[in-house]
């Protein structure tokens, strides 16, 4: 009995001994375990960790505004929010209430009428974990969603609101070839936005932070947050006032010459800033895919996916910079001042017009070709727009000479403004342009250009002979309107000297007083300018239509505008004094009185200004009908206030008795 | 181990008695008891008191601190909100400032006209002019006690000024 005690007792001690043995070497792998974890994967595993157990949430940089000269807003962000939905917990209410997703589709298309119940109802019974309802709803839209998802027995599962930034352009359809617009994303499309898109966009930042498997942040976790840099603002040199003028000028052109497109440009011939841009027809910034025209919606409709893609280019193209034209007579001022320069001619210089001027057995016809000009001088060859003057005034220069010029000018390149897409001058090679090319191209024909590029060259006139780049920014701000960058106007070289750039505003000033450009004439002021009638070329040839425009700059003692107005195919009357003049005066008007240009009347125009003015005369205690007999007299109309009957006493009036205003204003006769 | 052993000893005590080893109970004996005087036993009671009591203020403090979070979240969630707020309304103002709906409505429901050039009084900018800069000297320097004869004119103020400063 001992024996066999001892042997199962000895077998109890060795399985004893196996076992911790067993126990031992477990711990032991646990032990090496454990320190391959936490010494030798320590990095990788906390990485892990960190990756899990934080979240990185972008934060948004707001994008930089922009502003016209004066720091109006032009382009700015507004908060809105996107309606996103999760369709698996729609899908999930819907088992247990049957029809909850009919019920939810329905109270939906109350908040977003422009969507029918059957959209919203795919949308939310997609087989999607996360689906997009609407990108952009309005605060209120957000607050009845708000306010339904707070109520007990909600008509909504599934929907999260998140803060969305929208691009806003609070003058609708204004300046909207300048400054272009951004897509969905916030990026930049066209125009300004497109080129400062880097700027506008500013760094976004990043809230980095702890949560729980559920995302909820943990309160004693990691979080550090890097604020966004919000993008800089952009100031323009586009002086809102003047772009209103020229906006409504251009518009007027349009209607009155039923032209395909009409486009102005002004600039300070001093500085190169562009004071204006306007295209029309344009279109509304808010809702860039939509033209202007009801007929032209309803043709886009009608359209597949890549005609539109190619209507909306086409719409949002900036002729004034992306395309080239015949620039025409307008061009003729370039080749006098290269002709100044070099000595060939001068101002008292005299010419002959025959109607037609062979050249290289060519025969090249006046624009008058019917009725010749005859002896003519330099100054009024200029002002009669004859082109054997310049075709003479080209041969003497030569084409090397020419050539040169045309470097020196900025059409062997482009302009350099800071605008995407500028296109480059069409030339015709110098070695094969021979001596019809160059007598065709001495007055603008045979030769596509920009107009920012003609602006631009025409304005060394204004600015002593010097080419000044264009420029549409002139300062960086940041999100406080500080400045952080100007961008001062740019000298590229002296093209002409002084004393020709004086000679060149003379003869301008010629054209208006004495020869094509009367339309351009305002009273008091001394305007300068150039017409032109340039045929248009389509598909490789002259098709019978018209790019008409209109040079000009005032006052031409001392420049302070330059604006050019061109109409692309104008039907009926097609000159450029009679399409686009009446626009540059308009336009130079306005902005002349807006720069509080002072006028400086010529006896002449003092007596003929004095003839447009009339004295109101003393209406108080007369009735309506007496009143506006008196004032048809003296060349004014009368009108009630408020608006209606006319049958009253009049009790006052504006303007008062005895102030002097423009025959064709109106008095306001007031009732009571 | 040393349970086993004497277990084992203890089974070959009764090998020959052929009476089935019981194992003896082992009754722990009574450790000697230390007591604790009375005043060691305030000690103790006070150090658990004060430990307790810095614990319920760490987790108050804790507790502020999270509540503060909390409030700075809400607080920014709310700037963030009327931050929207003004900038939704800043594009409706900006909105309503368009020139050409000014200009409509000044011209159509108001009857305004633009000013004739003959309506404007020009006012000679001057600027930098001598005149500006001497009035501008006359009246710094007047403060000063210098005494300029009633009735001077600008220039005649400006030149003895500019004599006495010499």
């Amino acid at each position: 009995m001992s024996k066999r005690k001892n042997v199962s007792s000895m077998t109890s001690r060795k399985r004893l001994v196996v076992f911790f043995s067993l126990v031992l070497a477990m711990f032991i792998l646990i032990v090496i375990r454990i320190g391959w974890i936490q010494i030798v994967k320590a990095d990788e595993y906390s990485n892990m960790a960190l990756e899990q157990q934080t979240k990185d949430v972008p934060i948004t940089a707001k994008r930089g505004n922009i502003y016209d000269t004066n720091m109006k807003a032009l382009a700015i962000n507004q908060s809105m929010y996107t309606i996103w939905i999760r369709p698996s917990e729609v899908s999930g209410v819907e088992k247990e209430h049957k029809g909850f997703t009919e019920q939810m589709a329905a109270f939906l298309t109350t908040v977003f009428p422009d969507k029918t119940q059957e959209e919203i109802y795919e949308t939310i019974t997609k087989k999607t974990s996360l689906v997009k309802l609407e990108k952009y709803a309005t605060e209120e839209q957000t607050n009845m969603i708000r306010q339904e998802l707070s109520n007990k027995n909600s008509k909504l599962a599934g929907v999260q609101i998140a803060e969305a930034v929208k691009r806003y352009y609070p003058m609708g359809a204004f300046a909207a070839h300048v400054i272009g617009s951004t897509n969905d994303d916030n990026n930049g499309l066209s125009g300004i936005e497109l080129y400062y898109d880097q700027y506008l966009n500013g760094t976004e930042g990043r809230w980095i932070r702890s949560t729980d498997a559920s995302n909820r942040n943990l309160s004693n976790g990691i979080e550090k947050y890097y604020p966004a840099e919000d993008g800089m603002g952009i100031v323009l040199t586009i002086d809102e006032v003047i772009q209103h003028y020229t906006e409504k000028a251009v518009e007027q052109v349009y209607a009155d010459t039923a032209s395909d497109r009409v486009m102005a440009i002004t600039m300070d011939p001093k500085t190169g800033y562009i004071l204006s841009m306007a295209v029309y027809p344009d279109f509304d910034l808010n809702d860039p895919r939509t033209p202007l025209f009801e007929a032209e919606q309803e043709k886009v409709a009608g359209m597949s996916d890549s005609e539109k893609v190619e209507y909306w280019n086409d719409m949002w193209r900036n002729p004034l910079v992306n395309d080239v034209y015949e620039p025409g007579s307008p061009f003729k001022l370039l080749t006098t001042a290269m002709a100044l320069e070099e000595g060939v001619t001068s101002v008292d210089d005299t010419f002959v017009c025959r109607g037609v001027l062979n050249v290289a057995g060519q025969p090249l016809k006046c624009w008058r070709y019917y009725n010749p000009h005859g002896t003519e001088t330099l100054a009024k060859g200029v002002a009669n727009s004859c082109n054997p003057v310049f075709v003479t005034l080209s041969q003497r220069l030569g084409i090397n000479k020419f050539y040169e010029y045309l470097d020196s000018y900025g059409f062997m390149g482009t302009s350099e403004i800071d605008y995407p897409g500028e296109a480059k001058s069409i030339l015709q090679p110098k070695n094969s342009a021979g001596p019809v090319g160059l007598a065709t191209m001495s007055y603008g024909q045979g030769i596509a250009c920009t107009p920012i590029q003609m602006i631009t060259a025409l304005s060394t006139a204004g600015s002593g002979g010097k080419l000044m780049q264009p420029k549409l920014v002139k300062a960086f701000v940041d999100s406080n309107g500080n400045t952080v960058e100007e961008f001062e106007p740019t000298v590229k070289r002296q093209v002409v000297s002084e004393q020709t750039a004086k000679e060149i505003c003379q003869m301008m000033e010629g054209v208006v007083t004495d020869g094509s450009g009367s339309a351009a004439y305002l009273p008091g002021y001394r305007v300068g300018g150039k017409t032109g009638t340039a045929d248009k070329v389509e598909n490789g040839k002259y098709a019978g239509f018209t790019y008409s425009s209109f040079f000009a700059m005032a006052p031409m003692d001392d420049p302070q505008i330059a604006v050019i107005v061109i109409a692309d195919s104008p039907k009926g009357v097609h000159f450029g004094s009679q399409t686009a003049g009446p626009g540059v005066r308009s336009i130079l008007y306005d902005t002349l009185r807006y720069m509080k240009v002072e006028p400086v009347y010529t006896d002449k125009e003092q007596i003929q200004v004095k003839k447009d003015m009339a004295t109101v005369p003393d209406l108080v205690g007369k009735t309506f009908a007496q009143a506006q007999a008196q004032l048809s007299e003296a060349g004014l109309l009368a009108i009630a206030c408020p608006a209606g009957e006319t049958e009253f006493e009049v009790i006052d009036q504006y303007p008062k008795s005895g102030e002097k205003i423009s025959k064709g204003n109106a008095v306001c006769l007031y009732k009571e | 181990m040393a349970a086993a052993d004497e277990w084992q000893k203890y089974q070959e005590n009764y090998t020959n008695q052929e009476v089935d080893p019981v194992p003896e109970i082992y009754k722990n004996s009574k450790s000697k008891s230390v007591k604790a005087t009375p005043k060691e036993k305030v000690t103790i009671l006070m150090f658990i008191i004060v430990v307790g009591i810095c614990c319920i203020v760490t987790i108050f403090f804790q507790a502020c601190a999270s509540k503060i979070n909390y409030t700075v979240y809400t607080l920014n969630q709310e700037i963030n909100s009327l931050s929207g707020d003004i900038d939704n309304l800043t594009a409706e103002i900006n909105g309503y400032n368009k020139l050409e709906d000014l200009e409509y409505r000044a011209i159509n429901d108001l009857f305004m006209v633009y000013p004739d050039n003959e309506q404007y009084v020009y006012v000679e900018d001057l600027t930098g002019s001598r005149e500006v800069e001497n009035y501008i000297a006359v009246l710094s320097e007047s403060q000063k006690g210098i005494t300029i004869k009633k009735n001077a004119t600008v220039a005649e103020a400006a030149k003895r000024l500019l004599k006495v400063q010499a």
